[in-house]
C-alpha cells in the first residue's frame, strides 16, 4: 500500500533522467516528475507511453471537416439553393476554405480541451504538491513509498545525486 | 547534452551564460518591478491615441459611414487597407511561433511569445475595421450562419467574404489559444515566485494549477506539437482567404492568381517589420539584450529580406503581365499607378518596400539594431501603402469613364487608423506589464547553463546592482 511519496530533487535534468531511469528499472513506482522545462528523454526514462493526443487531433479535425462540408452542403443544397450566376450549387472548391478553417477550429480548441481536461488543468486549480522550484530549476522525481521502504528509498535517491530529499503526504 | 559541445557547434543564443533560475529573475523583473518611467509615458501615449480613435468611431457609428471620403466608385479605401494591412503584420507571430518551430529554429523562443501577443492585438485591430465599415456594427452577427425567422435565409457559403469572417475568426481564436498554452508554464513561475497574496492568486488562476509534472510536460509537447502542425497551414490560409477578397473579383490589379503567395510574401514581410520594430524598443527598455541578441536581429532580418525580394517580384510580375496579356484594361492600370494620381503612393511603396530591404544584405546594418529600426519602420510604412494601392487605384479609375472618382481621407478615417495603433499598442504595453515577455520554460530548454540556485541569486545581484532584489 502506498501511503507517502519519496521528494527528490536534482540540480541538473541529467541527473534526473538516470535516478529516473534507475528507479524504473529497479522496479520502483514514479508517481511524477516535476520539471521546470520538458526534459528531452523524459518520456522514455518515466516509461510512459506516447501521448495519444495525436489521434484525439486527427478524429476533431475529421469532425470539423464532417461538419464544415455537410453544413455547407445542405445549406447550399437543400435547405435554402441559391442561384448565384447560375453556378452549381454543390460546388465543393467553393466550400473548401470555411471546410479547412472550421477543421483547424474544431482540432486545435479541441485537442487543447481535451489536454486540460487529461492533465487536469483549469482555472483556479490547484498544483498538486506545492514543490519550491520546480518552476524555476529544479528536477524533481516523485517516488512512491510505504512505510517499510522509505529509508532504502531515500538513499537509493541520495545515491543518484539528489540535493534535497524529502516525505510528503500522497495529495 | 553536453553544453560546451553545442556551444562548439553553434553560437550561444544568450550572449552571457545564465543559469536557470538567473533566467527567470531576468525575465520575471519587469512583470515584478514597477513600471519605468518610459513605460509611463508610452502607455498613456497609446491610451490617448485608443480615445481618439474610440471618439471617431463612435461618431462614425452615430453618423453613419459618409463621415468617410469613400464615393459610390471608391467602396473600399483606407478602412480595408486598414484591415489588410493589421492581419498581414499579425502573420509573422503564428510563423515565428509554429513554422520555425517546426523547423527546430532554436533562436525563436527568444522572440515568439512576444511575437504571438502582436499576432492577436494586429488581428484585433484587424477585425474592427470590417466591423466598422459595416455601418451597422451591432448587426456584425449576420455574418454566421445561424437559424434565424427568414426562412432560415444563410449567409452565402460561396462567397470570399464569408470566407474571410470564418478565416479571421478561426485564426485569432486559435493564435490565442496557442499564446495561452505557450503562457501556462511560465505564468505558473511567476505564481511560484509571487510574495503577495493577490499576486499569487491572480496568476494561480491564470496558470490553471500548473505544477512542472512530467507527464504533463509530455502530454503539452505533442500538444504543442499539434498546434503547431495546425497553426502552419493556418497562417498561410488566412491571408491567402483575404487576397481571394480581391482575386475573385474582375477588377484590374485585383482579378489575379499570383495574389495569395503574394498576399502571404507580404504578410510575412510586414509582420516581421514590426516584430522588428517592437523587438528593438523593447530589448532595450525591457533590458533584454542578452536574450534578444544581435543574432536574433540578423535572422529576422534575413527572412525579411526574403519576403521584400518575394514581394519585388510580385510587383514585377504585375507590371510584366499587365504588358504580357494584352488587356487594355490591365496595362491601364498599370502605367496608371506608375504616373496617375497616386503615382507618389505608389513610388513611396516601390522604394520602401524593394529599394531600402536591399540594406539588408549588409551583415553591418544586419546587426545595428538603430539602422534595423529605420528600415522596419519604412517597411511598414511601405506595407501599409502596399495595400492602399492595390485597392484605391484599382477603383478609382473602373471600367466606365463616367464613374472614375477620386479619393482622400478624412480626418474620422485618419483618426480611426491612429486610435487602431493605439489598441495595439495599449494592449502590447500591458502585455510587457502582466506577462512574462520571453518564454521562460523555452529559453532554459536552450540556453540554461547548469548551476544551483544559490550560486546564482548570488551572481544576478554582482551582474546588475541596485535591481536584483524585489519585494
Amino acid at each position: 500500500m502506498t501511503h507517502k511519496l519519496c521528494i527528490a530533487s536534482f540540480d541538473s535534468p541529467e541527473d534526473l533522467l538516470s535516478a529516473t531511469r534507475a528507479a524504473r528499472e529497479s522496479g520502483r513506482k514514479i508517481y511524477d516528475t516535476y520539471v521546470p522545462w520538458p526534459v528531452h528523454g523524459l518520456e522514455e526514462a518515466m516509461g510512459v507511453a506516447r501521448s495519444r493526443l495525436g489521434v484525439v487531433c486527427f478524429m476533431l479535425g475529421s469532425l470539423g471537416v464532417a461538419t464544415a462540408l455537410g453544413f455547407q452542403l445542405w445549406v447550399s443544397t437543400r435547405s435554402w439553393p441559391l442561384n448565384i450566376g447560375g453556378k452549381p450549387f454543390d460546388a465543393l472548391p467553393a466550400l473548401i476554405p470555411i471546410t479547412f478553417e472550421l477543421m483547424v477550429l474544431f482540432a486545435a480548441v479541441g485537442t487543447i480541451i481535451v489536454f486540460f481536461i487529461r492533465s487536469r488543468l483549469w482555472p483556479g486549480a490547484q498544483p498538486g504538491i506545492a514543490l519550491e522550484g520546480a518552476t524555476n530549476d529544479r528536477f524533481i522525481l516523485a517516488l512512491e513509498t510505504n512505510a517499510d521502504d522509505a529509508e532504502e528509498i531515500a538513499g537509493f535517491v541520495r545515491d543518484r545525486g539528489a540535493a534535497e530529499v524529502r516525505e510528503v503526504d500522497l495529495p | 547534452m553536453n553544453p560546451s559541445a553545442t556551444q562548439a557547434l553553434r553560437p550561444p543564443l544568450v550572449d552571457t551564460p545564465r543559469t536557470a533560475s538567473q533566467i527567470t529573475d531576468d525575465i520575471c523583473r519587469p512583470v515584478e518591478a514597477m513600471p519605468t518611467a518610459s513605460w509611463y509615458v508610452g502607455f498613456f501615449a497609446s491610451v490617448t491615441a485608443l480615445c481618439i480613435g474610440a471618439v471617431l468611431v463612435t461618431h462614425e457609428i452615430a453618423t453613419g459611414i459618409g463621415t468617410w471620403g469613400l464615393n459610390s466608385t471608391v467602396g473600399w479605401a483606407w478602412d480595408i487597407t486598414n484591415f489588410v494591412f493589421w492581419v498581414g503584420i499579425g502573420h509573422a507571430g503564428t510563423l515565428i511561433s509554429a513554422i520555425l518551430f517546426l523547423f527546430r529554429q532554436k533562436w525563436r523562443t527568444a522572440v515568439n511569445r512576444s511575437a504571438e501577443a502582436m499576432t492577436i492585438f494586429a488581428v484585433m485591430c484587424a477585425g474592427i475595421f470590417p466591423l466598422i465599415h459595416m455601418g451597422r456594427p451591432w448587426l456584425a452577427f449576420w455574418m454566421f450562419p445561424y437559424p434565424n425567422t427568414r426562412g432560415p435565409l444563410w449567409i452565402n457559403f460561396r462567397s470570399p467574404l464569408v470566407w474571410d469572417v470564418f478565416a479571421i475568426s478561426t485564426y485569432l481564436t486559435v493564435s490565442a489559444c496557442f499564446w495561452y498554452i505557450g503562457l501556462l508554464p511560465d505564468l505558473a513561475t511567476v505564481r511560484d515566485r509571487a510574495r503577495n497574496r493577490v499576486r499569487k492568486f491572480i496568476y494561480g488562476i491564470m496558470s490553471f494549477g500548473w505544477d512542472g509534472s512530467g507527464r504533463t510536460w509530455i502530454r503539452y509537447e505533442m500538444l504543442y506539437l499539434l498546434l503547431a502542425g495546425l497553426a502552419t497551414p493556418l497562417v498561410v490560409s488566412v491571408h491567402t482567404v483575404v487576397s481571394f477578397d480581391f482575386a475573385t473579383a474582375l477588377v484590374p490589379g485585383w482579378h489575379s492568381t499570383i495574389f495569395p503567395p503574394y498576399f502571404v510574401a507580404g504578410a510575412i514581410f510586414s509582420g516581421f517589420a514590426m516584430v522588428l520594430t517592437l523587438m528593438i524598443i523593447a530589448r532595450r527598455v525591457m533590458r533584454f539584450e542578452n536574450y534578444v541578441t544581435l543574432r536574433h536581429l540578423d535572422a529576422m532580418c534575413k527572412i525579411t529580406l526574403v519576403t521584400s525580394l518575394i514581394v519585388a517580384l510580385a510587383y514585377a510580375h504585375e507590371a510584366f503581365f499587365a504588358w504580357y496579356s494584352g488587356n487594355n484594361y490591365e496595362s491601364f492600370l498599370a502605367i496608371n499607378r506608375m504616373r496617375g494620381p497616386f503615382a507618389p503612393e505608389y513610388l513611396v511603396m516601390v522604394t520602401c518596400n524593394v529599394l531600402i530591404p536591399q540594406l539588408l544584405w549588409s551583415k553591418r546594418v544586419r546587426t545595428s539594431p538603430l539602422i534595423i529600426f529605420f528600415i522596419s519602420i519604412a517597411i511598414n510604412i511601405g506595407m501599409w501603402l502596399e495595400r492602399f494601392v492595390i485597392i484605391v487605384i484599382s477603383l478609382h479609375r473602373d471600367f466606365l469613364p463616367s464613374s472614375w472618382a477620386d479619393y482622400s481621407p478624412t480626418y474620422v478615417e485618419v483618426g480611426t487608423l491612429l486610435g487602431s495603433f493605439g489598441l495595439f499598442f495599449t494592449c502590447f504595453f500591458l502585455f510587457c506589464r502582466v506577462l512574462p515577455m520571453i518564454a521562460i520554460a523555452e529559453v532554459k530548454s536552450v540556453a540554461a547553463t547548469p548551476g544551483s540556485g544559490e550560486v546564482a541569486s548570488a551572481t544576478i545581484i554582482d551582474a546588475t546592482p541596485g535591481e536584483g532584489e524585489k519585494p
